[in-house]
């Protein structure tokens, strides 16, 4: 448990100090902007376009009903937006800094020193996949409940707290995996690239094309088309929550597998 | 202290060692020298228990043997201080074993290791080897990549370290240094090591006189006839192989004889240098 302590300790400091944890902040911050922006000036600006020149966009038809639709002003609408935006990019700097973060260390050498000072691999894995994926969904449930707040100022309340709450914790669920199966993957396949594709292609087609069909809701990619819909059936989340768990426990089953020995593998 | 016995290793199909003996006595410091790619780091990463030899034995006595291992190049985590960083192999639970070893290697605990000088990195690489207070060490190439002050720094700890007792199995490409500091030293070459001396022994076994002449030196011949090697240095200066007492007699013989005057003599001392050519060359 001393190791684990001191791991984690250790890692912690890694996400403040790397200004890996910044990067993260400001994504979430750039993508909560980006969307507030969108949703409350677009349709206004497009709106003034046509009262002031209203040839210009004569074509384009009703333009401000066609925004409105695309942009609604509306929290659970604009909540639905937010999450599906930042389980896109957000999705792709996660997956990059944490698969990276284990081969990128190994490859310099960093853990040969503490492997010979009695660390095992096991908890060095275990330790920032913990790290990373905490620190990956505590800032998305932080960021996901400060913009509803903010959205209550200016957008129409159709979504209660609680259901808020319920949405962030989806959202951190899916986050938390997304970053601690990256480190287990990257460690099993002794490489950054392969696991950040797989979670980039998995998370950003899959929530999309198994919401189209009835079983989807089965499948862990659930709990991103949950928050994207922003429903409130609670039980749909059982049974993708708890297969996000059993992966990632066969995950660092088999991460634990591949850690047994002291032999380093920069070699 | 240590026997390795027969130590095979290969990657893929490239055979490094093959067959690597040796032994390390207590309280000794021991240089390992090899070419570029001969397999030094690969044997102390063995004997450190961080890669798997293909065959062969590592015996330690007694068993349960503490060995601290500095890599050649060491990555140490450089967002955290020195102090930090030991506090981290200790499992935040040692202060006191903290403040000792930044004392020994002469560090602030509150540096940043991505501020400091290589000497300094490698300083801190050495204090976390110590961490668990081992009976042995192995450093792999501690001074290489440093000035000529990081290297005196670094000769100073490992000389600190001789004097406490430790077991040390250095690597480095600087002879010089393992001329100060080593007890013996093995060459490891093709795979196995070719041969092992003791600093004491080479540092009183000269075999060769060296020669200065005021004119060129062209009387070769009369020293062929007595069956003494000579090899031109420069014109003037000759270097003539005189390994016994007998040779030399008839050195000194075959110096009286010839008219060209002699501006100095001495005993050339065998040199690790030297031996490196003859053994890994």
């Amino acid at each position: 448990m001393k190791d684990k302590k001191a791991l984690i300790r250790k890692d912690i400091k890694e996400l403040k100090r790397t200004k890996k944890l910044l990067i993260l902040v400001v994504c979430e911050i750039v993508m909560s902007l980006m969307v507030l922006f969108s949703t409350l000036l677009f349709p206004k600006i497009l709106s003034f376009i046509n009262n002031a020149a209203p040839d210009l966009l004569k074509n384009l038809g009703n333009i401000d009903s066609v925004m409105t639709g695309l942009l609604p002003d509306d929290l659970s609408e604009c909540m639905g937006l937010w999450s599906a935006d930042m389980g896109m990019f957000y999705t792709i700097v996660l997956t990059v800094l944490a698969s990276m973060a284990l081969p990128n260390e190994v490859k310099a050498g960093k853990w040969i020193i503490p492997v010979n000072a009695g660390f095992k691999k096991k908890d060095i894995v275990f330790s920032k996949a913990v790290v990373y994926g905490i620190f990956g969904s505590v800032s998305v449930f932080v960021s996901y409940v400060l913009y509803y707040l903010i959205g209550l100022l200016y957008l129409e309340r159709n979504l209660s707290f609680i259901n808020a709450l319920i949405n962030a914790l989806a959202l951190s669920v899916g986050f938390f995996a997304v970053a601690a199966d990256s480190v287990l993957l990257s460690h099993i396949f002794k490489s950054a690239v392969l696991p950040a594709f797989l979670h980039m292609i998995t998370i950003l087609i899959v929530p999309d094309v198994f919401s189209l069909f009835d079983f989807g809701k089965y499948f862990p990619t659930h709990v991103f088309t949950f928050a994207y819909n922003s429903m409130n059936r609670y039980n749909e989340l059982v049974v993708p929550i708890a297969e996000i768990i059993l992966i990632m426990a066969l995950l660092l089953l088999w991460a634990s597998c591949r850690a047994k020995d002291r032999e380093i593998y920069s070699q | 202290m240590l026997e390795v016995k027969d130590i095979y290793k290969s990657y893929d199909n490239l055979s490094v060692l093959k067959g690597v003996s040796l032994i390390l006595k207590p309280g000794e410091i021991y240089g390992l020298i090899g070419k570029n790619g001969a397999g030094k780091t690969t044997l102390l990463n063995i004997l450190s228990g961080l890669l798997k030899k293909d065959s062969g034995e590592v015996r330690y006595s007694p068993d349960d043997i503490k060995t601290g291992y500095l890599p050649d190049n060491p990555g140490l985590f450089e967002y955290l201080t020195a102090a930090e960083y030991l506090d981290f192999l200790l499992r935040d639970g040692d202060p006191q074993r903290r403040n000792e070893l930044l004392k020994l290697v002469d560090i602030s605990g509150n540096v940043k290791i991505s501020k400091m000088s290589r000497g300094m990195k490698q300083r801190i690489g050495i204090a976390a080897a110590l961490t668990d207070d081992p009976d042995m060490i192995l450093l792999d190439e501690p001074t290489s990549a440093l000035d000529p002050q990081g290297r005196m720094e670094v000769m100073k700890l490992l000389s600190a370290l001789k004097a406490s007792g430790k077991s040390v199995i250095l690597s480095t490409h600087i002879l010089a240094d393992m001329e100060k500091i080593c007890d013996r030293v093995g060459f490891l070459s093709e795979g196995i090591i070719k041969k092992e001396v003791s600093l004491s022994e080479i540092s009183g076994s000269g075999h060769n006189m060296i020669v200065s002449f005021t004119d060129p030196f062209t009387e070769k011949e009369l020293f062929d006839r007595e069956g003494l090697n000579t090899e031109m240095i420069t014109d003037k200066v000759v270097r003539v192989g005189a390994d016994d007492p007998d040779k030399l007699r008839k050195m000194f013989s075959c110096l009286s004889d010839i008219q060209n005057p002699v501006n100095s003599l001495y005993k050339e001392t065998a040199t690790l240098d030297a031996l490196f050519k003859e053994v890994c060359l």
